[in-house]
């Protein structure tokens, strides 16, 4: 009977635009109301409902963040954000050029000293409060790792004027997702930075020859990059996972979307949020004999969240 | 009638367990069906119940601490009988869905209401905000700062080189008689009031944060008595006393860094900063804060027992520039009819008149300098 078994189990987003309209709709004006400082239960009530409503393999995720917890971490990163923005504020006001340029200067690398520690934080809070079937996801790496890793890749991405950027990004991916741990599911990456730059220096001369047209293509040659190199693996069986998107689709999809939001002026936002999710979500698909019954808990808790706080405020794309 | 079908998860492994809960009192009986037929119960204490969610039609209890236990309840008749069962019982705390579960009339009134408030927030709550939060920067830094400012304005004169605006070239024989004058009057302040005379023709006068009064001698030769100049300084020290430079900047910054922070648009708050801060520092004054010094001055005055016709006096010299010269010039110092009226309707009439030797002495000293330099 096994053979019955799907070979194939796909992510499904089942969310709705009119949900999710009224869950934004309070969350801005919440977030006005309080002069920001709403943000936090915002982001939890978001983040709760969106994985609340995608599903693999017959159950759906859960958020087990809260806006106190979320509200504890942006305390911390406006006291930092306020300082930075405070000193660039007065230099700027007293005219000194000399000083502005200085404080310019400290201010970029305190954010991009900053950028390696909030991941670090981010994605360990994200995982840690992210379950499937009660088990819990965990990050398991090392901040110090991290943090020189992001060092030594952003110099040499300088050095060599952001053509590095492809190996940075590679070797970002594969220290992260190398630590993700999903009950006894281990993930690793398999792309390479090579392989990720001529894919991606192709993809944009041909997105220029063709007048941007291409862009739909290479942003699914990239998508599919990605999630097929995460190699996840479970008790030593492998789980492929594969994706299904079409460059077509996503360029219908994405005009539409650019009509939706023009025509409503920008009311339709929510909608189409949930038709990116449902479109990303409905072309993920996992291969191979995926044992669901059989995950075991092994992460612990982690309840910090200034990281992913600062990670959002500095609008740090995370995968 | 009080027992459900339900799905379990232990926590520790993510196996689906189909069972039943039975409500009971002050905990809840969950039974399992074990895969070899035999069956577990489970005890959930009612207070340890910790958190309802609504996916769909489904209703979803987690138990105890990391790693919860979770069951999942399809039957519609669930949460009823929960309402029965412990109608005091907190099963539903909706922290944040309330609106969002009423009906569409409720929904649609409750966002409006919540607009309007934005709107007054941002109208009126957001400036307050931030002018008191501009007062809690320390006098040191706002003295210091300003002190920059003033430097890379201000610059002796050199020969062959036109002074613009942002590089004003400063007269020391004026200045040192402007500061001798102004430590005649007692303004009250910790403030390191100290005063720049600048050889402009405009008719003009600005404070900077933390003690800098810069005066045009353009105004300065149109001053017939030195009540006029003492009314100057008093308004202007006012604006240095009241802090109206620093609260000017946050008031306005308030506004773009809030719509940047609430998008989350860190680079967009750069970019208003750096923008922006050159505009920002040549804002005019809002009509608020001007009235405020001019009642400050009125009070100076007053105390010193200058004449305070001045004020009236000096308003009259500024009325008549206006026409002469381009407005923009006066833009920080809106002359409106309120201010002028205020002037006259508080000045003092048939004052007794209060010798001011030391004053009136250097004022003459500044006028005969002014003559001898006429040009």
């Amino acid at each position: 009977m096994e053979q019955n078994q799907p070979e194939f189990r796909q992510f499904t987003y089942h969310g709705n635009g009119t949900e999710l309209f009224k869950i934004y709709i309070l969350n801005w004006l919440l977030t006005i109301l309080t002069l920001g400082f709403y943000y936090p239960w915002a982001k939890a009530a978001l983040l709760k409902y969106n994985y609340q409503h995608t599903e693999f393999d017959g159950s759906n995720f859960t958020f087990h963040g809260t806006g106190n917890e979320m509200f504890k971490g942006f305390i911390k990163v406006v006291a930092v954000i306020g300082v930075l923005y405070g000193s660039l504020l007065a230099a700027q006001l007293s005219g000194n050029t000399t000083l502005t340029i200085l404080v310019i200067l400290a201010f970029y690398t305190i954010l991009i000293l900053l950028i390696p520690i909030a991941l670090h934080g981010s994605i360990r809070y994200r995982s840690s409060r992210s379950s499937w079937r009660g088990i819990h996801f965990g990050y398991r790496g090392n901040r110090g790792e991290l943090f020189k890793l992001c060092l030594k890749n952003t110099l040499l991405t300088i050095v060599t004027l952001g053509i590095y950027t492809s190996w940075f990004i590679t070797n970002l991916r594969t220290y992260i997702i190398g630590n993700i741990r999903f009950g006894n599911i281990t993930f690793q990456y398999t792309g390479n930075g090579s392989d990720f730059f001529w894919l991606n220096l192709k993809g944009r001369i041909l997105t220029g020859l063709s007048f941007g047209f291409y862009f739909f293509w290479y942003s699914m040659e990239l998508f599919e990059y990605y999630v097929e190199n995460i190699y996840a693996e479970q008790d030593g069986k492998p789980l492929p996972i594969r994706s299904t998107a079409k460059g077509g689709d996503f360029m219908v999809l994405t005009i539409v979307n650019f009509f939706m939001l023009i025509f409503s002026l920008g009311l339709a936002f929510p909608w189409v949020q949930a038709r990116i999710l449902r479109f990303f979500m409905s072309n993920i698909w996992v291969q191979g004999d995926f044992d669901g019954n059989s995950l075991i808990q092994t992460e612990e808790e982690y309840k910090d969240a200034s990281g992913d706080d600062m990670v959002d405020i500095l609008d740090i794309d995370l995968l | 009638m009080n027992t459900f079908k339900i799905k379990y998860y232990d926590g520790k492994t993510s196996a689906i367990q189909e069972g039943s809960v039975k409500l009971a009192y002050g905990h809840w009986d969950l039974r399992l069906d074990k895969p070899d037929g035999t069956m577990t119960s489970i005890h959930w204490q009612l207070k340890d119940i910790k958190q309802t969610e609504f996916v769909g039609n489904t209703n979803i209890f987690k138990y105890g601490d990391f790693p919860q236990q979770t069951i999942e309840c399809k039957d519609p008749d669930f949460v009823k009988a929960l309402e029965r069962e412990y109608p005091n019982y907190e099963f539903f705390k909706k922290e944040y869905f309330w609106a969002l579960n009423k009906g569409l009339g409720t929904f649609v009134g409750i966002m409006a209401v919540l607009l309007l408030l934005c709107f007054g927030v941002y109208k009126y709550i957001l400036p307050a905000v931030a002018e008191s939060l501009a007062l809690t920067i320390p006098q040191e830094y706002e003295v210091k700062w300003g002190e920059m400012m003033f430097e890379n304005m201000i610059q002796a004169p050199q020969k062959g080189q036109k002074s613009s605006e942002l590089n004003l070239s400063k007269n020391e024989a004026l200045s040192k008689l402007a500061n001798q004058f102004a430590k005649e009057i007692d303004f009250k302040t910790t403030y390191p009031i100290k005063i720049t005379v600048v050889n402009e023709q405009i008719v003009n006068a600005f404070a900077l944060p933390g003690g800098n009064i810069v005066v045009f001698d353009g105004l300065l030769k149109k001053m017939k008595n030195k009540e006029e100049f003492a009314a100057l300084l008093g308004h202007e020290a006012a604006h240095v006393t009241q802090k109206h430079s620093l609260k000017n900047i946050f008031r306005s910054l308030s506004g773009y860094l809030f719509i940047s922070l609430i998008t989350n648009d860190l680079n967009g708050i750069t970019a208003v900063i750096l923008d922006n801060a050159n505009k920002i520092q040549n804002l005019g004054y809002s009509r608020e804060l001007e009235t405020e010094a001019d009642e400050i001055s009125m009070k100076t005055l007053k105390e010193n027992k200058v004449a305070t016709k001045g004020l009236y006096n000096l308003f009259k010299i500024l009325e008549d520039s206006v026409h002469g010269s381009p407005p923009e010039i006066l833009s920080s110092h809106p002359l409106t009819e309120e201010r002028i009226k205020f002037a006259k309707k508080n000045q003092i009439v048939n004052e007794q008149k209060v010798e001011k030797a030391r004053m009136e002495a250097i004022w003459q000293q500044m006028k005969a300098y002014n003559i001898q330099n006429k040009y």
